[in-house]
């Protein structure tokens, strides 16, 4: 009897142990995330991508779609590159992760020397898009599109367009304008969209390129009209304002975006998690709500499918400025 | 509705103890970290961002203003006693504040900035209620040529607010620019001077090179001085108080840097730092003992800190008159009022009428609050001198060395720290006057990225700024100021009966 008890005694210690030991070997796999994750916006806090990226984490934070806490550290600088090169150059253990607007990841490396590419990183997902809109003064004496354009074709390279700088998406959303219509316009870069919208209001210039976002108190307030959307759907803010691409022009659109980003190399699982807590979040109500209150569309697409879209957006900016004699870096 | 009944109600409900507690709670930070080297409103804001999730958007709005305004009352307290600016809009206030607490009248210069400070809210929550659509209609004007005139006429008054030489403070202001080079360009992007360095590619960035110039630099000076000069030994309830010979000089500076101050605001960019140095060149022309500034005259601290507070104040203008944030505070405010799902625009005043005036019934709160905060505390900042010299400059630097860190978490801006102290240190000794070249710094970007946008304008037509209107006007004041001076020499000389060739 006591030999027989000795024995279960023994079987049931290594199956507890074993127990043990598998258990152990799981919670090590699936140990991510273990503590808080650094969220890095490379913009100041009150920018648009600043709200948006505190708008995100506060839902993710609220609704416990993300295990671990999730803190914001914003770091401005050089038009969103240096703090993205800080978490580039980082390990992709995921602890550290970017929330930036497409721009420093997509054009800027074609013409800056930079620590990074659109190819050393891995982008979890896509939160957010923003469309861009031709917009001029209320009393501005073109009604339709086609009436601002006769006017251009009419004084080539007289008429003033401002945008929120040189490289920025709506440089280049200019630049699809005069290659699809080949009319000349005169660019005026400001630094950013609160300069350029004011230029506008003053009229220092005659049209601009702005987000929705930019002018939505403006538009409710009846003190700019948009005239057209240089995309290829109609934005969701604008239903009635026509796209050149209805007109018949060939423009492919930006991609005016927020992108979640971790440095090359990161282990499948912590893209998972982390697009999780994203997708939950982007899908929640308070999400929607908010996003009508800046002005962006939905822009979901996943980082299974961001790969594709990246490159494609880096071959059409690419394009676009070696139409207009810009050195472009090559992009490994 | 009256203006006076909307009034009422504004204050009514600014009176309410959660939008009091708010209030304080904001003009408290903002002294604090308007006193603290380093970290400035913009900071304060950022990291208090996120806790205006669920907030009312009023009572974000009267935080964030209480922070902002705040921190212009604040940042007096170093200039004075430290001649450490803790703010770009306290620099002009180091040069005469400074002065003044080494000939024993910190407490006087502390009361005369708090007192200033006061007067210049009052009149800013003034023309912010009275006249917010007009003017914002009238700042709209305003483009990248008549910024430009402005800038470039910025940068010709600077030699002129210094004491020495013209010719080198000129040089210094030369200098600045230069410096300010230093980054990507404003345009494109492209890198210059940056050696590779990308995180030089940010520019140098002003709280760095402001803290050295000032405040590394006198710990050098100081510790270059074998005897103990400079230690206020003791301060008497009569040293504090200004004497009635300074309240009466003051009151003029006061009022003529609120009304500058103001209008300056309404205009984007480093307006309140423009104000500061307008008010004291403005100042020094009308005084009647200008010999006096630069060695400790009261209206070169009564006029500055005015004019920025009401600098402050008017930056509200186009942010509520027109919902366009002219500087980046501003845009935080903006960002809080987004989270707030209140978009500013302009029919903000129209849609949320009981906003705006409780805003505007706060800020006036905010500003006696203030005054009250400050006076009493006089008399402990002017203890703080009391400290002896042996254990005030290394706390001194070790306050800017971390303070300038605290900023950015950039390694590079305390080199830029201690590189300017070294240098500033030795141009001191040479005679060369630093307000001119950290202000410069300031300045210089704007002037290169307003001649370029309005060239851009014009597609390269230098015309552009003499066919409108407003910049050919700016652009003539110094001609005409020029004129009035060598005719009022003129006839002066020729009145004593002697002809001497005029000096500029």
């Amino acid at each position: 009897m006591k030999r027989k008890s000795k024995r279960v005694f023994q079987m049931a210690a290594v199956a507890a142990g074993m127990a043990v030991i598998l258990t152990a070997a799981f919670a090590m796999a699936a140990d991510y995330p273990r503590k808080a994750v650094t969220v890095v916006v490379p913009w100041p806090a009150g920018s648009a991508t600043g709200i948006v990226g505190q708008k995100i984490v506060n839902i993710i934070q609220q609704n416990k779609f993300f295990p671990q806490a999730m803190q914001i550290v914003y770091k401005p600088g050089a038009s969103g590159t240096i703090g993205l090169a800080e978490v580039l150059q980082g390990k992709p253990d995921g602890y550290t992760i970017g929330y930036n607007p497409s721009a420093p990841i997509l054009v800027q490396p074609l013409v800056k020397e930079l620590p990074y590419t659109s190819q050393t990183l891995t982008p979890i997902i896509q939160t957010m898009q923003f469309p861009w809109l031709l917009v001029v003064k209320a009393e501005a004496p073109w009604k339709t599109i086609q009436e601002f354009l006769d006017y251009c074709k009419k004084h080539p390279g007289e008429v003033t367009v401002g945008t929120a700088g040189d490289y920025t998406w709506g440089h280049l959303a200019l630049l699809q304008m005069t290659q699809a219509t080949g009319i000349k316009f005169r660019h005026v870069p400001f630094q950013g969209a609160a300069p350029n919208v004011t230029a506008l209001l003053g009229g220092h210039v005659q049209a601009s390129l702005v987000v929705t976002g930019d002018v939505s108190a403006q538009i409710s307030a009846g003190k700019v009209r948009f005239i057209a959307c240089v995309e290829t759907v109609r934005s969701a803010f604008a239903p009635d304002t026509p796209t050149f691409k209805e007109l018949g022009y060939d423009v492919k659109g930006t991609m005016h975006t927020h992108i979640v980003v971790l440095p090359k190399g990161a282990a499948p699982d912590v893209i998972e998690i982390l697009h999780e807590a994203f997708k939950k979040a982007i899908d929640t109500n308070d999400y929607k709500e908010f996003m009508k209150q800046v002005g962006g569309d939905p822009g979901y697409i996943s980082h299974k499918d961001l790969p594709a879209a990246i490159a494609a957006a880096v071959k059409e900016a690419t394009r676009l400025l070696e139409g207009v004699g810009t050195k472009i870096r090559k992009v490994q | 509705m009256g203006i006076i009944e909307n009034l009422m109600i504004g204050f009514g409900q600014a009176l309410s103890p959660v939008n009091l507690l708010f209030a304080f709670l904001g003009v408290t930070l903002g002294s604090l970290v308007g006193v603290l080297p380093g970290i400035g409103p913009l900071g304060a804001m950022s990291l208090l961002l996120c806790t205006t999730f669920g907030m009312s958007p009023t009572h974000s709005l009267i935080l964030f203003a209480g922070i902002y305004y705040g921190s212009m009352y604040g940042g007096s307290t170093t200039s004075i006693l430290l001649n450490l600016p803790g703010e770009s809009t306290s620099v002009v206030t180091c040069i005469d504040g400074y002065k003044m607490t080494q000939k024993g009248r910190a407490g006087a210069a502390l009361f005369i900035a708090a007192a200033g400070s006061f007067g210049a809210g009052t009149v800013s929550v003034l023309g912010l209620m009275l006249f917010a659509p007009p003017l914002a209609e009238l700042a709209l004007k305003f483009g990248p040529p008549e910024y430009f005139c402005l800038t470039t006429v910025g940068l010709m008054v600077l030699p002129y607010i210094s004491s020495g030489s013209k010719v080198k403070s000129g040089l210094m202001v030369l200098l600045g620019v230069m410096v300010s080079t230093i980054g990507m360009d404003p345009v494109t992007g492209d890198q210059r001077f940056t050696f590779g360095i990308l995180a030089l590619s940010q520019g140098i960035d002003f709280i760095p090179m402001a803290m050295g110039l000032f405040g590394i630099a006198e710990v050098l000076n100081v510790l270059s001085q074998k005897s103990e000069t400079g230690k206020v030994h003791s301060v008497r309830l009569r040293e504090m108080l200004p004497t009635r010979e300074e309240i009466r000089r003051s009151v003029g500076p006061i009022i003529r840097g609120s009304v500058i101050g103001f209008f300056i605001g309404l205009i984007p960019g480093p307006a309140a730092v423009v104000a500061s140095f307008t008010s004291y060149a403005m100042e020094k022309r009308l005084s009647k003992h200008p010999e006096e500034f630069g060695h400790g005259a009261v209206e070169g601290v009564a006029g500055p800190e005015s004019a920025n507070n009401a600098a402050a104040g008017g930056a509200f203008l186009p942010l509520i008159a027109l919902g366009i944030p002219f500087a980046p505070p501003m845009a935080l405010v903006l960002a809080a009022l987004l989270i707030g799902r209140i978009l500013p625009g302009p029919t903000f005043i129209e849609d949320h009428p009981q906003m705006f005036w409780t805003f505007i019934g706060s800020m006036y709160i905010g500003n006696v609050m203030l005054l009250l905060l400050n006076l009493p505390l006089v008399g402990l900042f002017v203890s703080v001198l009391r400290t002896p010299i042996r254990i005030l400059i290394p706390v001194v630097a070790i306050l800017c060395l971390t303070g300038v860190y605290a900023v950015n978490s950039s390694s590079i801006d305390v080199w830029v720290l201690v590189l300017s102290g070294v240098g500033g240190f030795i141009l001191r000794n040479r005679g060369y006057d630093l307000a001119p070249l950290v202000l410069a710094v300031v300045l210089g970007p704007k002037v290169e990225l307003y001649f370029r946008q309005s060239l851009f304008m014009s597609a390269g037509s230098l015309a552009i700024f003499v066919e409108r209107s407003i910049s050919l006007a700016i652009l003539l004041i110094p001609v005409v100021v020029l004129a009035a001076t060598v005719a009022l020499h003129f006839t002066r000389k020729s009145r004593a009966g002697e002809f001497k060739k005029p000096r500029k």
